[in-house]
């Protein structure tokens, strides 16, 4: 795989541990926002992701979801390898709001959590972290998630979560979806910024 | 000037009990370890510990919200020697858990005991349906003041190969 634009002659030239990456927003409502590292060719972004020890997307989503008292809205997850779409996803998550955890069996996407929706206060976003990883090891992929939602003062809708997945490849990270599963997806203004973490030595 | 720098990264290439990183500069305000680590234990579970500037007395406590599958608890423990988190084990096969720790630095001239908030967490289900899961946030405590100049991370039995952790070390400038 050839170097990132940042290794010139083998020596590292970026200043620093967080790459910026890729940003995404939506102009108008969309069910699902991609970031291709590398999409093998197809002609759109192609990055080297292989010298990451991780890869952190930072990001505010918001969904429409019909009916009154839709607060908030179930948010999935993809990430692996571009090629092929893994679909083999677990996950375990606990939640604030209600003080529950609990996990779920393999699905074809793996869980997120929730994202403000039609019936939370004008303007708000949910913000979040997400991290995922080991990007090139052999070892499976795994992403975290803390989610964090004020979407009324009186709402019980308010979360603050922690949630986990996990891919049975080990094949490279090189591709993130965030989907909806709101009827009609996630608004406009929604956003992910997507950073590499660097694991070079400067000492 | 960079406001992040990735100080230290060790990769394990076969079963190691310590990872330990020494020299650690003052320079920084905070200390980030990101980790994918699995134990060598041969079990579904394995342990792993945290100790800082080589100390290894009773000098350390925690407190946590831990999930385990559809049930979670609040712990907490101390005085111990070490901060533990749980990982898969060797079992497990090619599983990970994922290790976020951020440290903080002493600012400059003064010296503070330290405050030490984790992110741990992992997922193993198979078709068969036997799940074991964990999410765990954790704030520990040691007591000691001096800059932090040594980190120490462990695992019962050791690390298996793969396991990676990288020092990240912030600044304001």
């Amino acid at each position: 795989m050839a170097d990132a634009d940042y290794i010139v002659d083998g020596v590292l030239t970026e200043g620093e541990a967080w790459v910026p990456l890729a940003s995404s927003t939506l102009s108008s409502g969309a069910n699902q926002i991609d970031v291709y590292l590398n999409d093998y060719g197809s002609g759109n972004t192609k990055l080297n992701a292989s010298q990451y020890v991780e890869l952190v997307v930072i990001g505010s989503l918001r969904a429409l979801h019909g009916g009154a008292g839709e607060y908030t809205s179930p948010t999935l997850v993809k990430f692996g390898q571009s090629v092929g779409l893994a679909s083999g996803y677990y996950q375990t998550y606990w939640y604030g709001v209600s003080q529950n955890s609990d996990f779920k069996s393999e699905s074809s996407d793996a869980y997120f959590g929730y994202v403000a929706s039609n019936s939370a206060d004008a303007n708000i976003f949910t913000g979040f972290i997400s991290r995922f990883g080991p990007v090139s090891t052999g070892l499976f992929k795994t992403a975290e998630h803390l989610v964090f939602n004020d979407v009324n003062y009186q709402s019980t809708e308010n979360t603050l979560g922690l949630s986990y997945n996990v891919l049975h490849e080990d094949g490279l990270i090189d591709m993130i979806r965030f989907k909806s599963n709101a009827p009609s997806g996630f608004i406009a203004g929604s956003r992910i910024d997507v950073y590499g973490v660097l694991p070079r030595m400067v000492q | 000037m960079a406001v992040c720098e990735a100080l230290k990264t060790t990769t394990i290439e076969e079963d190691t009990v310590t990872v330990s990183w020494t020299g650690i500069s003052n320079t920084y305000q905070w200390l980030e370890i990101i980790g994918y680590a699995k134990g060598a234990t041969v079990n579904t579970i394995a342990t792993m510990y945290l100790q800082l500037n080589g100390d290894t007395a009773s000098n350390y406590s925690y407190k946590n919200i831990e999930t385990f599958n559809a049930s979670w608890s609040i712990g907490q423990w101390g005085l111990t020697t070490k901060l533990s988190y749980y990982m898969p084990g060797k079992l497990w096969g090619q599983q990970s858990g994922a290790v976020h720790i951020y440290i903080p630095q002493n600012p400059a001239s003064q010296s503070h005991a330290k405050s030490i908030h984790a992110r741990t967490g992992y997922v193993r289900a198979s078709g068969s349906g036997t799940y074991e899961n964990y999410a765990m946030f954790t704030n520990g405590y040691w007591s000691g003041t001096g800059d932090i100049t040594q980190i120490d991370l462990k695992c019962d039995n050791g690390f298996v190969a793969g396991t990676q952790f990288t020092l990240i070390g912030w600044k304001d400038s």
